[in-house]
């Protein structure tokens, strides 16, 4: 016979409430791994293309920069076309995923208010439905690499390290926005324009080494880093030292931000929703 | 005792047990309240046309000012229940009374404010049967998310599948999407994905609905044996007479506060005399 599980909250005490809401909405594995997997499914359901639209789309957007930078500018696709596509293939993931964590407690307020069910479950489950996205949509940047044949060495193994980076990276966020957007409701949407301006001023359709005087904006920009961390490995490339250590930084210090503040906060958020 | 907890697979985080939060305790099933307040905050418009608004409306906690001189509602005020095993508890009060917001008090939804609280045993919530459902899912689907949603795990809800299946009637329609369903199919649908659940303590809900007249006979018969099997039943309820075949025990609640609790038949008297409108306290603006 198993003990029953005791659940206790003492306002006096709160500290240790948010520990254990991560660590107990991880373990529901089950919960979020099935909603995620739900959650593509369901928005593509009566489409005749299904799922694939996510792949399709950005074929679309990768065909028409082709097109634009190949015959309009000159640009040569044989080193444009893998750059651009591993660009805005990573840039989507980062992107959407930051604009979706606004809504990661708010959109999930029946769920919140109805359920005993660990506040974080949202949290993993955003992640790993855009993981899913991330996996559709590379099968472009595949189809690319395959039409434009690269050299590769063993700097292709970095993506691994990267992508874990880029993902650690986009927890800490996700939790901090949502966190943040369910008390400030100005938020999700300055976000969603700081992401447009973002997607302009990262090099992700141009590239870093193409402006004469290479701008601030480059090293100054956090986004630049965390896309570079992956995409340099993609082209046969090694990231820079400034690269990893401006990301592996973000990480702690976004990540002990973020566990203060939901360690402050996150027996407050149902309140706020 | 079930022996399938999700809840907890006891770990190992030395912070978490020298803060006594995650107890390896006993098998007991056990609610205890002490000294629990909940206070909503209001951050819409302004505070002060706020309250005047507020105050017109004669039902609901009460209007007081938080700490910080922001405006908030005392959902539940300070409130000492203690709950034991067998216990099936009625829950009355008139609309605002802060009976459903006690019921995620318990659930875990919110946190008090002030006062603690500390359960024992497996928790499940009978809110709102619809949560986790998604019309365009499938039957199948909407078992397995809604089963989820309840704290069941995989194995579980696949062990069950087909006496949900059974119970709601609605044979190959299952493999269907809900949104092709009559109203009354889903509520059914909804209503026996819900009584999978075998929890030690069952949080119910009023006006879980049951679908047209011929499932209602059955579905109560299946509530009853449902509620009967929990350690501990607590049910928010206007229905007195659901009340009585449910519980053994029942409190009062008026504004957020409990006004009584005691004996089933003493509470129901104590109930129908506030609901008369026998000196109903006024909400108090402090």
């Amino acid at each position: 016979m198993q003990p029953n599980p005791v659940v206790s909250f003492d306002a006096a005490r709160t500290g240790a409430f948010a520990m254990k809401d991560l660590v107990d909405g991880f373990k529901r594995r089950d919960v979020w791994s099935t909603f995620a997997f739900m959650d593509i499914r369901l928005k593509y359901r009566r489409t005749y293309l299904g799922p694939l639209w996510i792949t399709f789309s950005t074929g679309i957007m990768v065909a028409a920069f082709a097109y634009v930078f190949g015959s309009i500018f000159n640009v040569e696709l044989n080193s444009y076309l893998p750059y651009v596509s591993t660009g805005i293939v990573l840039w989507s993931f980062i992107s959407t995923t930051l604009i979706d964590s606004c809504s990661v407690f708010t959109g999930a307020v029946s769920y919140i208010r109805n359920l005993s069910m660990p506040l974080s479950t949202h949290l993993y489950q955003l992640i790993l439905r855009n993981l899913l996205l991330l996996a559709h949509n590379a099968i472009i940047v595949a189809l690319v690499y395959i039409i434009f044949p690269q050299a590769y060495s063993v700097n292709i193994l970095l993506i691994i390290p990267g992508l874990i980076l880029i993902v650690l990276n986009l927890v800490w966020m996700s939790l901090f926005l949502g966190v943040v957007s369910s008390r400030y409701r100005d938020v999700p949407t300055a976000i969603v324009n700081l992401m447009t301006v973002a997607y302009l001023v990262t090099p992700i359709i141009w590239h870093a080494d193409q402006v004469s005087k290479r701008p601030h904006i480059v090293d100054f920009n956090p986004f630049y880093h965390l896309v570079e961390v992956v995409r340099a490995p993609m082209l046969n490339l090694t990231p820079t030292i400034l690269n990893y250590s401006v990301v592996v930084a973000m990480l702690i210090v976004g990540s002990a931000a973020t566990l203060y503040l939901y360690k402050l906060k996150a027996h407050r958020l149902s309140y706020w929703l | 005792m079930s022996s399938s907890n999700v809840m907890h697979d006891s770990f190992d985080l030395p912070e978490l047990l020298a803060v006594n939060q995650l107890e390896t305790a006993s098998s007991a099933v056990d609610i205890k309240l002490t000294n629990v307040s909940i206070d909503f905050p209001i951050y819409q418009a302004s505070a002060r046309s706020m309250k005047k608004q507020l105050l017109s409306i004669a039902t609901g906690g009460q209007i007081m000012r938080g700490s910080d001189d922001s405006l908030v509602v005392r959902a539940l005020s300070d409130v000492n229940i203690h709950i034991g095993k067998g216990e099936r508890v009625a829950l009355f009060g008139h609309n605002g009374s802060g009976k459903s917001t006690l019921l995620r008090t318990l659930a875990g939804v919110y946190r008090p404010t002030s006062g603690a609280i500390r359960t024992c045993g497996k928790i499940g919530t009978l809110i709102d049967t619809f949560i986790g459902i998604d019309l365009d899912a499938t039957g199948v689907e909407n078992i397995i998310a809604r089963g989820l949603c309840l704290g069941m795990t995989m194995k579980e809800i696949d062990s069950r599948i087909d006496e949900v299946a059974e119970f709601a009637e609605l044979g190959a329609f299952l493999e269907l999407p809900m949104r092709t369903y009559s109203a009354g199919m889903q509520t059914r649908l909804a209503f026996s994905i819900s009584t999978l659940i075998r929890p030690d303590i069952l949080l119910l809900d009023e006006g879980i609905g049951t679908g047209d007249a011929g499932f209602i006979a059955k579905a109560q018969t299946r509530l009853l044996s449902f509620a009967a099997n929990a350690g501990i039943l607590v049910f928010a309820s206007h229905d007195i007479k659901m009340a009585r075949t449910l519980c053994n025990r029942a409190i009062v609640m008026v504004h957020g506060r409990v006004v009584f609790d005691g004996g089933l038949t003493d509470g129901i008297s104590n109930y129908e005399m506030i609901m008369s409108g026998a000196n109903p306290p006024n909400p108090q603006v402090a």
